[in-house]
């Protein structure tokens, strides 16, 4: 029986999903985890075992589709066990409207680089999902497709939506501060 | 109708490097007929550019025995391989097994005839039939024999040759053309072959069961004279995992040409990015027994056991960890390795182990708990996680006073194998040790001895005090 190649296939798979993929994993899962990483990496080694039992064939060609995938799925379902999953959240974007920053912040130019990031975290979750994919975790309109289950188009517009939000919450940030 | 500007998700795709090369030319002409839309891609360009350059680097990494648990998954139930339908068992066929025999049959009567009837256009019939005429007698007819070819001569020789004296009687006179047997030699080499061949039998049953299982490789220790533990306290050593990984399978060749050939593997992608970096040393266990020195009064035995996994990525590389050993001056007056030992796996899955022996001089009485040593690892790590508040990466060596006549079995005959090695190689200041007392060592210690490697090495010793004059 030709088990063995495969167990061995399986192990330079999670090896490689290791090296190139584990750090981003985690932050990706702690980030829908609210922050929870000691979850996250439960999380994540439990995807990793479970890549370990998949048939290589089936996900070597959307590895890292495959992985982001499963480990939302678990976190979205400990969320969902924790009854916190929050699908809309409202009342996070109603305050990141009215966002009123500190006024003893003088923040630069660099510093609104780091800010735009505290900002994302005031965006709707499907668009701070897909913010954080593109730019934390280097994904493609179509991996991102594939780990939400939306379609492209639909990716396309709601990137485009979070982002002409973020323009708005940092034109307000930088009217606050000239004033 | 196609959006305004601000409303186009394109844009953005456009400016994340998102659309197809069709799309993207319409972009650009859009982007060249409309200051609006060009005005808007610098906008949103301004916040991704933001967004990429203010990213958060994810630092987190899983726990180490997380990642062993995903690298080594031990306990996961083993995935079966697809289902492949079974082989259609065909019944026994009756007409090709009378085949083959009618066939056999023909071909060995054709060989009989073709041998006959080689054998009647030859010269060696002719001679056959010389002799037959020769000789008028049919019993006499039948003295040699012309099936033995190749162990035949013809001679033409006078009658008082030995080999013919059955023919004297009637061919005394006239020479005579006969075929007889070629000289034997002469059958004394082979008594002394058979004589020698009782030395040569050994006892099977212990050999095998100790080729069985990889033996330990032994290497001496760097000191021959004691170390002022004053002046040096720490003993430094490098651990090679690469060394207790299991020999490779012998493979039999009809089994490998019976094998079917082996599957191709993608090669694995280069790494061109990433550095190359030491792996972290994984080990099972370690320990330390202190017993006294059966050979030295005063003196005591130090062995320091570490268990390492062989299936680790440290030990495909030949990468080695320091091992520090380093002795309290307050405790220890002087001390010197012995050697070392490495203990190959069995299989891959299985743990090696590395051990070291030390032999020290305490300072004072040995009666109290005293810590004599500490043992560091850098970079190594325990395959299980530690439990309560200690620091794993050093180990406290304790010296509880025990004589070597109550430690442990395994304890004792492992410093009769010593002490033997110490014989050999003659490392001075060991005033009591001689074959006797590492005979008796380890006689006393040899217990059950299942694969009879212990008496495999008693026997060593008796042959090397042989051999010693002893």
């Amino acid at each position: 029986m030709s088990v063995q190649p495969h167990q061995d296939e399986a192990s330079l798979l999670v090896r490689r999903a290791l090296d190139q993929y584990e750090a981003n994993l985690i932050a990706y899962t702690a980030g829908i985890l609210n922050g929870d990483f000691e979850r996250a990496r439960d999380v994540v080694q439990d995807s990793l075992l479970k890549l370990y039992l998949t048939d290589p064939e089936k996900v070597r060609d959307s590895l890292k589709a495959w992985l982001f995938t499963v480990c939302r799925n678990r976190a979205l379902d400990i969320l969902r066990k924790d009854h916190r999953l929050d699908i809309g959240n409202e009342d996070a974007l109603a305050g990141a409207v009215s966002f009123d920053p500190d006024p003893s912040e003088n923040a630069d130019s660099h510093e609104l680089h780091a800010r735009i990031w505290e900002l994302v975290d005031k965006l709707r979750p499907n668009q701070r999902e897909v913010i954080r994919l593109k730019f934390m975790h280097d994904c493609s309109y179509q991996q991102i497709a594939d780990v939400t289950g939306l379609t492209v188009g639909n990716v396309g517009f709601i990137m485009h939506v979070a982002i002409k939000k973020l323009r708005e919450l940092m034109n307000r940030e930088l009217a606050t501060r000239s004033n | 109708m196609k959006p305004p500007p601000h409303e186009n998700p394109d844009l953005t795709a456009y400016a994340l490097g998102e659309l197809h090369a069709r799309q993207a030319r319409d972009i650009h002409a859009l982007l060249s007929a409309c200051p609006v839309a060009a005005h808007e891609l610098e906008q949103v360009e301004a916040v991704t550019d933001a967004l990429r350059q203010g990213a958060p680097i994810p630092q987190e990494r899983l726990r180490p025995e997380q990642g062993h648990a995903v690298l080594y998954p031990a306990n996961l139930p083993r995935r079966m391989g697809p289902m492949m339908p079974r082989p259609i068992r065909r019944r026994p066929s009756v007409f090709w097994p009378i085949v083959a025999g009618v066939l056999k049959a023909a071909a060995v009567i054709a060989l009989t005839g073709a041998a006959y009837w080689a054998g009647r256009h030859t010269n060696f019939g002719d001679a056959t039939a010389k002799a037959i005429a020769t000789n008028t007698s049919p019993e006499e007819i039948a003295v040699p024999e012309p099936v033995t070819v190749e162990k035949t001569v013809v001679v033409t020789a006078p009658v008082q040759q030995p080999k013919v004296e059955s023919l004297k009687t009637e061919t005394e006179k006239t020479p005579v053309v006969v075929v007889v047997d070629a000289p034997q030699p002469k059958p004394t080499p082979v008594p002394a072959v058979v004589e020698k061949t009782p030395l040569v039998v050994t006892k099977p049953a212990p050999v095998m069961a100790i080729a069985a299982r990889p033996l330990p490789l032994t290497t001496p220790g760097k000191h021959l004279d004691f170390v002022n533990a004053s002046r040096q306290p720490v003993d430094q050593f490098a651990l090679i995992p690469s060394q207790i990984r299991p020999l490779p399978a012998k493979v039999n060749k009809r089994q490998l040409l019976a094998a079917p050939a082996p599957l191709q593997r993608p090669a694995p992608e280069a790494k061109e990015t990433t550095k190359l970096r030491t792996p972290d040393l994984f080990i099972h266990s370690w320990k330390a027994d202190i017993a006294s020195s059966p050979w030295n009064e005063g003196y005591r035995l130090l062995r320091l056991t570490i268990q390492l996994p062989a299936d680790q990525p440290a030990a495909t590389t030949p990468a080695a960890y320091p091992l520090r050993v380093a002795f309290d001056p307050n405790n220890v007056r002087e001390y010197r390795q012995l050697c070392e030992r490495h203990q190959l796996a069995a299989e891959l899955r299985h743990a090696g182990t590395h051990v070291i022996w030390y032999e020290f001089l305490p300072n004072g009485n040995t009666d109290a708990d005293k810590i004599v040593a500490t043992m560091t690892l850098d970079k190594g790590r325990f395959t299980t996680q530690t439990v309560g508040p200690f620091d794993s990466s050093k180990l406290n060596i304790q010296d509880r006073g025990q004589s070597w006549t109550n430690a442990r079995e395994d304890f004792v005959f492992d410093s009769a194998v010593v002490g033997f090695g110490l014989l050999m190689r003659g490392l001075p200041n060991t005033p009591k040790l001689d074959h006797n007392l590492v005979l008796s060592l380890a006689e006393k210690s040899k217990g059950a001895d299942l694969n009879g490697e212990r008496a495999r090495f008693i026997e060593l010793v008796n042959e090397a005090a042989q051999a010693a004059g002893l």
